[in-house]
This record gives C-alpha cells, sequence and structure tokens, in this order.
C-alpha cells in the first residue's frame, strides 16, 4: 500500500511537475525571446542645486574726504546726441560739487568754443554724433591752455539708425559711441575700440562685469584695490595706461585676451579716457572701490589749472572787475558818448557772465582792471608805459606832437624809438619781431597777470580804432587779428559779422604773432560736403555725403558734413570758409530745380570768386527742361583725364548698388558745353553715350566744376572710391 | 454496477492525461506569456518646440505615457528646440529625470538642442545628434528692471518693503540670473560630469557648438542618426526584440500642431514686452531673429 502510494506521489508530483513546467515554458520562451535579461535602472544623479552658491560683490564703505578744493566751471556735452540720462551723473557731479566746481550742459545750438572760454573742464559721454573739426580745434586749444577732458565711452550705450533694405524697408541698425568719440580722442593720442571686453572666469556676477586690480600708479589709481566696470569697451591707444584687464579678460571683438585697457591717459595727461560709464552710475558706484575711483576721476577734473586768453574775455578776470579810463582821454574826451557807451556794452557783458565791472579812477593792487585809453594817453599813465616797455612796445606819435606845434617827435624816454624819417607826420607803433607799423590803422589789446591781478589793456590811435577794439573783444571776435600770448594787434576797421562769431564755426585764430605780418585767413579750410536732401529722396534718402566723407579725409583733407535738412541753409561766408565745396543732392528733387534756386545762385556766387565745387546728384537741373532716362551703367569717355586715373579707356562700370528700386532714372544731363565730359552713361542704359561726369575748369578765374548726375554710391565701392579720389585730387590741384 | 462502469479505453486516458498535464498548461503558458510579457516597446517623443508652459504641459503627458506604460521598455527622446522659459525647462528636466528611474532615456538631438533645449537633453542617459547640430548655448537671458522702482514711490500707493512691488534691486536680479546660470551648469554637470572634457569656463561663454564639436567637448555622447538612438535605447533596456512606438501618435493621435516653433519663437517675442521682458529665458535666439 505504501510502494504504491510512493509510485503515485511520485507519478503525480512529476505530473504537476511538467505541468509547471510546460506552463512557465511560454513565458521564459518569451522573455527570452524578447529580453536579454531583466533591466535593472541606474540610479540617477540630482544636481545639488542648494549647494550652488550666490556670488557676491563687495560695497565697502565709502567716505568722500580728503580732497583738493578746485575751482572753475565744467561744461558737460549733451550735444552730440550722448546717451546719458540726466540724473545718472549724479554721482560725479556730487563729488565736483564737493570739489567746488560747478557744471554747465552743452546743449544741441550752443558753441562750445564759446563755453570753453569759461571752463575748467569738458565731461564727454557716450556721443553718438561726431565733432566737427572746428570743435576738435577748440578742445585741443582748451587743453593747451590746462583745461582737462574726461571722455567716457560706453558699449551699452548705443543708437540706432534707419536704413532700407534691398526691398525699401526700413529697419535699425545698432550705432555705438565709438566713431564719435573717437573724432574727439583721436587728437588727444587715445582710441577706443568698438567691442566689449568680458570674462567667463571671474566676474562680479555676470561676464560684462569684469574685475579689475591691475593699476598703473597714478594720482588716478590711489586707493585702488579692485574697480568694477560693467559692460566695458578697451582702449586700443593711449599714453599711459592706467588700468588694465587680466589675462583672462577677452576682447569681443578682436578675441584678444589679456592686455586690454579700460582707463588711460592722452593728451600730455590732461585727457582721461575711461571705458565704461555705468560703474559711475547708482548702484554700481558702490562695488568695490568704485566709488574711490570717481572721487578720483573728480579729483583730476578739480586739479584743472586753467590759463586764460584774450579769447577767454571776459571770462579771463575775477568776479569784480575795475574798469579804468586812461588819464587824459577822460580829461581830453571827457566821457565822450562813445566812450561811456562802451563803458556800458562791457559792463553788460561782464553782468551775462555773472561779474561785475566797476568803473574806477586808479588801478587797484587788489583787483583785475581793464584800462582803456588812445595812445597819445600813454605818457599820461606811467603804469600803462610800463607795461609797453615790459613788451618791448614803443610809440611814436607825430601828429600829437605837431598838434601841440612841439618839432620833435614824441618818444617814450623809457624806449630806444626809431625815428621816422617819413613826412609828412606820422604815427608809428614799434613792435618788436614786426618793426614799425601804421598806428592809425591797429589796436593794441594787451593781457597778463601783474601781482596776481589779470589786466587789460585796449589802446587805440582814434576814439573809433577804440570803439572797434573793444567790441571785438566783447564779441570775442579776433579775426584778422595778430595774437601772441601777451598782445594782440587788430586792424581798426572791424565789421563784425552779422550772426556774430559765436554762431559761426569760424575758430578763433590764435596764431604766432610772429608766424607772419598778414592777416589770418578767416576760411576754416577743408571740404564742405552738403547733404541736400531735405530727409528725404525720390528713391532713397541717402546723398552720397558719407562715402564723399570717407574719401575726402582718405585724400587729406577736413571734412565737414553740412545736413540742409538739420543744419538749414548754407551761406556763402560758410561756403567761403572752406577750400572746396561737394554739393550731394543724392536723388533728392526740388519741385523745379535741384539744387534750390536760392542754393544754386550761393553755388554760382561762389563759384564766382573762384569756388571749387563737385555737384552730385541723380535730378541736377531744371525738372521741365530734364528726361529722365534709365541708368544701369557708365563707361570711360576720356581716359587721359585725370578724373579717369586707374580706368581704363571705354571702360564700363555697371552700377549694382540699386535699392529700393531697380528702375533707377535720373535726369540725362546736357552737358555739352563742358569743358571735357569724362564719363558717359553705358551701353546698357537708356540715352547711351550721354553725359554722366562733366568737368568745367576756370570758367570763373580759377574755378572748377565737377558734375556727376548720379548718386556715386551706386557704383561698386573700389570704383566709387577710385573716381572720389581722382576728382579731390583734381578740384583741389593748384 | 461494474458492469455499468466502462472504462475509457487506455488510448483515450492516455489522451485526456497528455491533454491535462501538457497541452493545458502549454497552452495556459503561451496564454499567460502573450498577457505577461507583451511585446517591448521603444518609445519615440519628438518634441520641436520653445519651451513655454504650453509645450512643456504637452511634453510632460508624452512624459507620463511613456513610463506609465509596461509596454514601452525604452524611450528615445527627439529634440530640435531653442530652449524657452526658465522653470518651465526645469520642470521637464526633472520629469525626464523621474523617467529615466524607471527605464532608459536616449536623447536624439535633431537640428538643435540649445539653450534650455540642451538643459533637456542632459538629463538623457545617452546623448546623439547629428554632426552639424546645434548644442549648447549654456546660459540665461532676460531683462533688468527698470530703476524706476528704486527711484520713485507713491504715497497712494503703498507697501509694506521697499522690494514689495519689484523684488528686489536691478543687482539682485543680476545676481540672482548668475545663480540660475550656475544652477543650469551644475545640472548640467550632474549628469555629464565625467564625460565632460570642458570646463565650467568654456561651457558658461554661451557658445553654441556643432554636434562634432559638441562630442569632443562631451556634451554629446555620439554622433548618429535617430535609429541608433533607438538602437542604444534597446541596448540600454536589454531588448533583444522590440517594437518602436510613436508616443506622440499614441497620445495625440495624428494631429500634427502644424506650426513651427518658429512661429512659438515670434509668439513668445512679440508677447508684447511686458511678459517678454519680465521672463527669465534659458533660450537661444539665432541672431537673425533676435530683436533689436
Amino acid at each position: 500500500m505504501t510502494k504504491i502510494d510512493i509510485r503515485t506521489l511520485f507519478k503525480t508530483l512529476s505530473r504537476v511537475f511538467l505541468f509547471v513546467i510546460l506552463l512557465i515554458l511560454p513565458l521564459l520562451l518569451r522573455a527570452g525571446y524578447y529580453y536579454h535579461r531583466f533591466y535593472v535602472p541606474r540610479s540617477v544623479p540630482r544636481p545639488d542645486h542648494a549647494a550652488v552658491e550666490l556670488p557676491t560683490v563687495a560695497q565697502p564703505t565709502f567716505d568722500d574726504a580728503d580732497f583738493c578744493q578746485g575751482e572753475g566751471r565744467v561744461i558737460i556735452d549733451r550735444a552730440h546726441d550722448n546717451t546719458l540720462d540726466e540724473t545718472e551723473l549724479n554721482v560725479l557731479l556730487a563729488r565736483l560739487t564737493a570739489r567746488g566746481m560747478d557744471s554747465a550742459s552743452l546743449t544741441p545750438g550752443d558753441n562750445l568754443a564759446d563755453m570753453l572760454h569759461n571752463a575748467s573742464a569738458l565731461i564727454v559721454i557716450a556721443p553718438h554724433q561726431s565733432f566737427y573739426s572746428w570743435e576738435i580745434r577748440a578742445v585741443e586749444s582748451f587743453v593747451e591752455r590746462g583745461g582737462r577732458v574726461l571722455l567716457v565711452a560706453d558699449p551699452g550705450r548705443y543708437s540706432y539708425r534707419f536704413e532700407y533694405d534691398e526691398y525699401g524697408y526700413e529697419y535699425m541698425v545698432p550705432n555705438s559711441d565709438v566713431a564719435a568719440i573717437n573724432s574727439l580722442a583721436s587728437p588727444f593720442g587715445l582710441s577706443f575700440a568698438d567691442d566689449y571686453i568680458y570674462n567667463t572666469a571671474t566676474h562680479a556676477g555676470n561676464y560684462q562685469y569684469v574685475i579689475l586690480q591691475d593699476f598703473a600708479p597714478n594720482q588716478l589709481t590711489t586707493g585702488l584695490d579692485s574697480v568694477i566696470f560693467y559692460a566695458a569697451h578697451s582702449i586700443a591707444a593711449g599714453e599711459q595706461k592706467l588700468i588694465t584687464a587680466d589675462d583672462h579678460t577677452t576682447s569681443s571683438l578682436s578675441e584678444q585676451t589679456g592686455g586690454l585697457t579700460t582707463m588711460s591717459l592722452g593728451g600730455d595727461g590732461q585727457v582721461l579716457a575711461v571705458a565704461d560709464f555705468t560703474f559711475m552710475t547708482e548702484p554700481y558706484n558702490t562695488s568695490a572701490d568704485n566709488n574711490r575711483l570717481i572721487a578720483n576721476i573728480a579729483d583730476f577734473i578739480a586739479a584743472a589749472e586753467r590759463s586764460y586768453r584774450l579769447s577767454d574775455f571776459p571770462y579771463l578776470f575775477a568776479d569784480e572787475v575795475d574798469l579804468i579810463l586812461l588819464p587824459g582821454q577822460a580829461e581830453k574826451s571827457a566821457f565822450a558818448p562813445e566812450v561811456i557807451d562802451q563803458s556800458y556794452i562791457l559792463q553788460s557783458s561782464f553782468e551775462s557772465a555773472g561779474k561785475t565791472l566797476r568803473l574806477q579812477g586808479q588801478l587797484d593792487d587788489e583787483r583785475d582792471a581793464i584800462l582803456i585809453g588812445l595812445y597819445n594817453n600813454v605818457e599820461f599813465s606811467p603804469q600803462v608805459g610800463e607795461i609797453l616797455l615790459s613788451q618791448g612796445i614803443s610809440l611814436t606819435l607825430e601828429t600829437a606832437e605837431r598838434e601841440r606845434a612841439t618839432p620833435t617827435p614824441t618818444s617814450l624816454s623809457y624806449t630806444q624809438t626809431p625815428t621816422p624819417t617819413q613826412t609828412p607826420a606820422r604815427d608809428w607803433l614799434h613792435v618788436p619781431g614786426l618793426g614799425q607799423v601804421e598806428a592809425k590803422e591797429i589796436a593794441l589789446i594787451y593781457h597778463g597777470r601783474k601781482d596776481g591781478r589779470q589786466l587789460l589793456m585796449a589802446l587805440a590811435f582814434s576814439q573809433d580804432g577804440l570803439n572797434a577794439a573793444i567790441q571785438r573783444l566783447i564779441l570775442g571776435d579776433f579775426t584778422r587779428c595778430l595774437m601772441d600770448e601777451n598782445l594782440t594787434l587788430c586792424p581798426t576797421s572791424y565789421e563784425p559779422s552779422e550772426e556774430g562769431p559765436s554762431l559761426t564755426p569760424t575758430p578763433t585764430p590764435e596764431g604766432d604773432l610772429y608766424a607772419t605780418p598778414t592777416p589770418a585767413p578767416a576760411a576754416e579750410g577743408g571740404i564742405l560736403i552738403v547733404a541736400d536732401d531735405d530727409g528725404e529722396g525720390v528713391y532713397e534718402w541717402w546723398t552720397s555725403a558719407y562715402d564723399f566723407e570717407s574719401i575726402v579725409r582718405d585724400s587729406g583733407y577736413q571734412a565737414t558734413i553740412w545736413s540742409t535738412s538739420w543744419d538749414g541753409d548754407v551761406t556763402l561766408e560758410q561756403m567761403q570758409s572752406y577750400d572746396a565745396l561737394i554739393w550731394c543732392t543724392g536723388d533728392y528733387q526740388e519741385e523745379t530745380f535741384t539744387p534750390a534756386e536760392d542754393d544754386l545762385v550761393t553755388i554760382s556766387t561762389y563759384l564766382e570768386g573762384g569756388g571749387r565745387v563737385i555737384l552730385s546728384g541723380a535730378f541736377l537741373g531744371d525738372a521741365e527742361d530734364r528726361e529722365s532716362g534709365l541708368l544701369l551703367d557708365m563707361q570711360v569717355a576720356k581716359a587721359d583725364h585725370p578724373l579717369s586715373e586707374g580706368f581704363e579707356a571705354e571702360q564700363i562700370i555697371t552700377l549694382e548698388r540699386f535699392t529700393a528700386n531697380e528702375d533707377y532714372s535720373p535726369f540725362v544731363l546736357d552737358e555739352t558745353d563742358s569743358e571735357a565730359i569724362v564719363f558717359t552713361r553705358g551701353p546698357a542704359s537708356e540715352s547711351a553715350g550721354a553725359a554722366l561726369i562733366a568737368v568745367d575748369k576756370d570758367e570763373y578765374p580759377g574755378s572748377k566744376t565737377i558734375f556727376i548726375g548720379f548718386p556715386i554710391y551706386l557704383m561698386p565701392w573700389e570704383e566709387e572710391y577710385q573716381l572720389g579720389l581722382n576728382a579731390i585730387s583734381w578740384l583741389m590741384e593748384e | 454496477m461494474n458492469k455499468a462502469f466502462t472504462p475509457l479505453p487506455s488510448a483515450l486516458q492516455s489522451m485526456a492525461r497528455f491533454i491535462l498535464w501538457v497541452i493545458f498548461p502549454l497552452l495556459v503558458g503561451i496564454i499567460l506569456a502573450l498577457l505577461l510579457v507583451p511585446v517591448p516597446q521603444v518609445g519615440i517623443i519628438r518634441f520641436e518646440d520653445v519651451i513655454w508652459s504650453e509645450s512643456a504641459a504637452q511634453l510632460s503627458l508624452l512624459l507620463d505615457r511613456a513610463r506609465s506604460d509596461p509596454n514601452i521598455r525604452a524611450v528615445v527622446l527627439e529634440i530640435d528646440s531653442p530652449g524657452g522659459e526658465v522653470t518651465a525647462t526645469e520642470e521637464l528636466y526633472y520629469r525626464l529625470l523621474e523617467l529615466r528611474q524607471t527605464k532608459p532615456l536616449v536623447v536624439s538631438i535633431d537640428w538643435m538642442a540649445a539653450s534650455g533645449g540642451y538643459y533637456m537633453a542632459a538629463a538623457g542617459e545617452h546623448i546623439f545628434a547629428k554632426p552639424g547640430s546645434t548644442v549648447g548655448n549654456i546660459g540665461v537671458i532676460s531683462f533688468l528692471p527698470s530703476t524706476n522702482q528704486q527711484r520713485f514711490t507713491d504715497e497712494d500707493y503703498v507697501s509694506t518693503g521697499p522690494f514689495k512691488f519689484s523684488g528686489g534691486s536691478r543687482g539682485d536680479y543680476m545676481r540672482q540670473i548668475e545663480l540660475i546660470k550656475l544652477g543650469f551648469l551644475e545640472s548640467v554637470f550632474a549628469q555629464r560630469g565625467s564625460k565632460l572634457r570642458a570646463d565650467r569656463e568654456t561651457l558658461s561663454s554661451g557658445e553654441v557648438f556643432l554636434g562634432m564639436q559638441a562630442l569632443q567637448l562631451g556634451l554629446i555622447d555620439e554622433l548618429g542618426a535617430s535609429s541608433e538612438a533607438v538602437r542604444k535605447a534597446s541596448d540600454l533596456a536589454q531588448l533583444a526584440r522590440y517594437q518602436v512606438v510613436d508616443v506622440n501618435a499614441l497620445v495625440y493621435g495624428d494631429e500634427e500642431s502644424g506650426e513651427s516653433y518658429d512661429d512659438d519663437l515670434q509668439a513668445l517675442l512679440a508677447h508684447n514686452d511686458s511678459a517678454w521682458q519680465q521672463g527669465l529665458y534659458y533660450l537661444y535666439i539665432e541672431p537673425e531673429k533676435r530683436r533689436p
């Protein structure tokens, strides 16, 4: 029984085992078919964000103390499209105020040269409009006389200009401050790079927030351990590098790493270039030693020791000034109405400058003074005689002597006076280096410092001459005058310009007295480029003015752009102050005549005076007479003319810079009377063979004219540049 | 009684026993095998979008489906994204890590996995890209708040603290942006630390790399097609044979949005400034799309 049971049991178990095996087998086979083995998930690392540390920047407390007092005015430029808000300069201005400086803004329409007369420092921050050459000369002169300049650029301070794509759609292009600020920085040996610097290894919370710790010994870097610039340019050139970034800092543009300068001195230590503005604004001024650096910059500005010249009248004086009519003058003319008038005008001039001018009988040892009188009053004023003696000047006044019936010429006893030999009576002013000068024709202005006070003396032969000298002083107009450090000689014939000198960009000539005895020319020189588009054109608003500007500069001449839509009409006087005129109308078209008839009259008058003119535009001439013609190409017609130098005979140039409209159809020029037609319309254009560029020479004595019947930006740049250089060379050739 | 009982012939008995003990368990086993061992699947999820709240929610649904579907044994995430909003990106990063805890996740970069797109990609166990793919651009973009909140106040519109309205100063905000970038780097290093052959300085430059450069830097593991990514996913999941399923189709059917992510990017950028300018973005805006 037991034996049977075991066998049965075994049999049953075998069956169950088989049952189970067969039950599982498909599972195993299927699993084995689809899987290599079981998947065991791996552990997945999780980021430890709690361990990431917040970058911090030290903000040490700062006490603006132990500074030296300065004096004078700081001019803040707001006239060159500067991208800064009113309040952003608060920190620096507060430091300057604490140092006894006051500030004034240069706004559009203000004359920089005029404002610098009464300033000891100029601050220019992130400009977007280049400085005119006369402005640059004014700043150079200002720096030569001890004025200090702070130039600050910032890559975050960009503006936008509008451009147009090939379909005529407007789009904005960012415009950095570098070109504009470099127009002023370059003359002082400074140049900002059009980049920004960054450091991805060590920074103050952002790769553009560069920590600077490499300082050259200088007053400006005193007390600095570390400063932070918040997006800065690099300074490509400078006379003395003051702050340099570390070896991990990179320029975004050059991709150069290391050795990048962010603050530098130029202009013999008078001009400071700083490559960031943000660090001196709130709240960034509180980071690291930024406040210390701002204070150092304020010290640098306040330490300006400005010397004043006659052209700075009346700012060269202290707040209270004496006006003294020379003895004899008052006695003789007994306060003639002209004298009272001139005294009043002088007083008004001082009043408007915030100063006081009081009429006094004699010189005071404490106060600045102005002395006015005639040459024949000199002998009654020993102090004036001493001044003239100190300058080596002597007077020989035969007329006065003869009036007194004294046969011998009067000469000041303390000089060795040359004796004139001519008859009848002559009145001489003997000036070292110039010899004898006709006293009646020349007014003499002396300006100097004596015993710590400013003395100014204006002398002339006649009351009219004296009036003219005083008028020049008030207007600050010393055109046609010879100026030395202390002496100025001006012709007594004087007609001030209607606008007054302060309203024109004519620089004040302050040349060497001994350089030439001939009157200094009033011309500014260089080439005036007039963009005459009234802000719009038939196809585009371009006029080629900026292309001409590059070409003129590369030709070695100063270029000044005048936009009629911004700057208004150009006067004949303004034209005449330049060596040549380029008038670009682009594809702007007046309703009747282009350029406008008034402008054409002015240009014609300019040409009659021997002027040199390039007239360029698509619609030159009278709209009623001209016919339009599709312009696709141009061809060299006169290969031996200087204008076609570098081009081959009959070379065809395809105009490829068509932008908004491919159906570009300017007027067909009718210049058959011209001296030479150098380029004609090309074979693919309508009216092929018609004049496109023509020249005239000596139509009026000395005049030269180039007519270009299209805006030259339509040419491929290489050919445009060559033509431009040829044109400027021919135009300026004597 | 005994006569009445007629035992089955022995052959029949044998047959019955065979059916009972062999055929039956085998059939049951086969049925069980079919039920218990389905054909394993490699799920493919496509994400071609800017990362923002809506697109992140849609992708989250796909990830949930892939994670919860037992048939899907491995996942391949095909990415073509320039990134997008910070928190939406981080949400997806953590969801991908969650998925990876249950099944292998392989990432295949198509055209671009930049900024937040790469943040997501970094969550993958293995990353494929094409030689010319755009990879990297690690970093954050944002706009600093105006200083007006720090300059002006209103005596009628009051708050109980200086930063109640603004949330913080510009300096604080700037540091927070940097902190977020450091968090991004931390997330990348956590997943790829030993594989990376680029230092933090290089990666935090925000540079975009080609796929072949990204391979050299260790930002990705391999260059190859998405089919290779599928094979890699199956290998990681120990699959010998498998089906490939489109998870997007499983969840959303065959419907396609019809919009490229360029449209979403433009929509994001055109959020007319108040919303757009208040945001934080792991976003790569290609230069021609960048707003002036």
